[in-house]
């Protein structure tokens, strides 16, 4: 490792606060895009599980 | 596009695999042009062995190509089949990307020297190029599937550009974001309104654009074209992002990386293999978001078949 | 290809071209405009407008940096080879300001040959290596160690 102990590598010399708050944002921001995506399979999923129930309720009556 | 059609027309079916493998050979050769010698020996040698045995393959085994074309265009083409292609391939995509960008990450975090000059602010650049030249990249492929949309109608096309476009509109905020953190204390300013950054910003523009064109036009056909129409037009402004530091005086910097091997480049080898893990990471996370988007909405539009109910039930 | 499809093809490679070649003339139209900063050859041939706020960017000259610790005031020659004029500003300057080292200041023309700025921002090259390897090519003589960096080769950008 280029950094000697875990508390330099936060410190990064006096450019820290900068680099990590980059990362802490835009991984975040990386993260959520993934998630939304995944979230949203699964809500079209349900819906047209949903979609299929009422159609067979309709047929049933 | 079929075979019957070209031996209609009275041509062998090799032409075809001849002048393909000719304008890739000549297409290569153009690009290594400018490369460092022995980047371009290396170019040039892979080039042509691949260009020999594609057309050695094509004039031995015609049909095989043909089919194989065939069975691309019907499969890509085809929302129940991309649906369980992609399907297949997404589990190790995720694990390929979840490697090259961890430990890109925290190589190039960690690892990886300071700069010369700016010290470790440097190390944001391993957030911001994979992501501003992911987003320029996934530009240019919503444009080509809005060319193929507006004129094969096909739908798979437009289920791309519905799918590329959200990731996009992240990784080009992304970019934007790491650059103003990274310019504050490199340059002393957050923003600058240089050629570069505000085309880039325009390109975050266009992507909420083709978002927003989706959402408002209610017929998904009508929407899928006016999306389309907006991908391909706005890669211009990808040329102008790309070539902004070069035709105009900018605080942005020229570019750091040559294509082809790093005799040309100005990066250290030690700092440009994390960077490249992270880049090709960052295109792995691309695929892979594109086809679980992709998947969702092909669910969603064939939403009353048949194979749709039983793949969800 | 059918025809209709060919039709659709044509229209819209047509359309792009008309929009690329609309693009590029405005572009081309504005091109001044879109220039972060005059150069000093541009001040120097009398192309920078004087008494207006504009930018400026160039080479800091090796040596002519002169600095008053208590006034913060600070004044150096800024050259791209051919022109060199005088900046002169009061405040900090920013970490990556050196001798040698590319800068685009914000300001007003007092003459061809001074400027007077009220910010400096430093302009980063295309080069990225350790502090050693730097050293290394220094002591070699290296042109990529001098600036400005060489010109990059035809690649990706970002």
């Amino acid at each position: 490792m280029h950094f000697d102990s875990l508390a330099e590598l936060w410190q990064m010399g006096v450019h820290g606060p900068w680099v990590w708050s980059a990362y802490g944002i835009c991984v975040a921001l990386i993260a959520l895009n993934v998630v939304w995506a995944v979230h949203r399979g699964r809500r079209v999923r349900r819906d047209i599980r949903g979609l299929i129930r009422r159609q067979s309720l309709q047929e049933k009556q | 596009m079929s075979s019957d059609a070209v031996s209609r027309a009275g041509l062998p079916a090799h032409f075809f695999a001849v002048s393909l493998s000719a304008g890739l050979l000549a297409l290569m050769t153009w690009f290594i042009w400018s490369a460092p010698p022995v980047a371009r020996t290396v170019w040039l040698a892979g080039g042509w062995t691949f260009g020999v045995l594609f057309y050695y393959g094509a004039l031995r085994y015609p049909h095989w190509y043909w089919q194989t074309l065939e069975r691309w265009y019907h499969q890509l083409g085809s929302p129940p089949h991309f649906y369980r292609i992609a399907g297949l391939w997404l589990p190790w995509l995720v694990i390929i990307a979840t490697v090259l960008c961890v430990v890109g990450v925290v190589w190039g975090l960690a690892f990886a020297p300071p700069h010369h000059e700016q010290g470790n602010s440097y190390r944001i650049i391993y957030l911001h190029v994979p992501a501003s030249s992911a987003a320029l990249m996934a530009y240019v492929a919503m444009g080509v599937a809005g060319l193929v949309a507006l004129v094969w109608r096909l739908k798979m096309a437009e289920i791309a550009i519905k799918a590329i476009a959200p990731f996009g509109a992240i990784m080009a905020a992304v970019s934007l974001i790491s650059g103003a953190i990274w310019g504050r204390p490199t340059w002393g300013t957050y923003w600058i309104w240089d050629a570069r950054l505000t085309s880039m910003l325009i390109l975050l523009f266009m992507y909420l654009g083709v978002i927003a064109l989706q959402n408002a036009i209610r017929d998904p056909r009508q929407a899928g074209q006016a999306a389309s129409l907006l991908s391909v037009v706005g890669v211009i402004n990808v040329v102008i992002v790309r070539y902004s530091v070069d035709w105009w005086q900018s605080l942005h910097q020229g570019s750091s990386m040559s294509m082809f091997g790093t005799a040309g480049s100005a990066i250290h080898p030690s700092m440009l293999a994390p960077l490249l893990l992270c880049m090709f990471g960052t295109y792995f996370l691309f695929a892979v978001t594109v086809l679980v988007r992709a998947r969702t909405e092909i669910l969603w539009r064939e939403r009353k078949s048949a194979w749709v109910r039983e793949e969800v039930a | 290809m059918n025809p209709v499809r060919k039709q659709r093809l044509l229209i819209i490679v047509g359309a792009l071209a008309g929009v690329a070649l609309a693009t590029g003339l405005l572009l081309y139209a504005i091109s001044e405009n879109l220039n972060l900063f005059y150069t000093p050859q541009q001040v120097a041939e009398g192309e920078a407008p004087i008494g207006q706020r504009m930018r400026v960017g160039g080479l800091v000259v090796e040596g002519s940096v002169r600095r008053n610790q208590e006034t913060l005031e600070n004044e150096f020659d800024l050259t791209d080879g051919i022109g060199t004029f005088t900046v002169y500003y009061t405040g900090i300057l920013p970490d990556l300001f050196r001798e040698g080292q590319g800068i685009v200041a914000n300001g007003t023309l007092a003459s061809h040959t001074r400027f007077e700025a009220t910010e400096v921002l430093a302009k980063h090259d295309e080069q990225y290596m350790p502090p050693e390897v730097m050293e290394a090519l220094q002591r070699a003589g290296h042109p990529a160690a001098s600036e400005p960096g060489p010109e990059p080769e035809e690649g990706v950008s970002y």
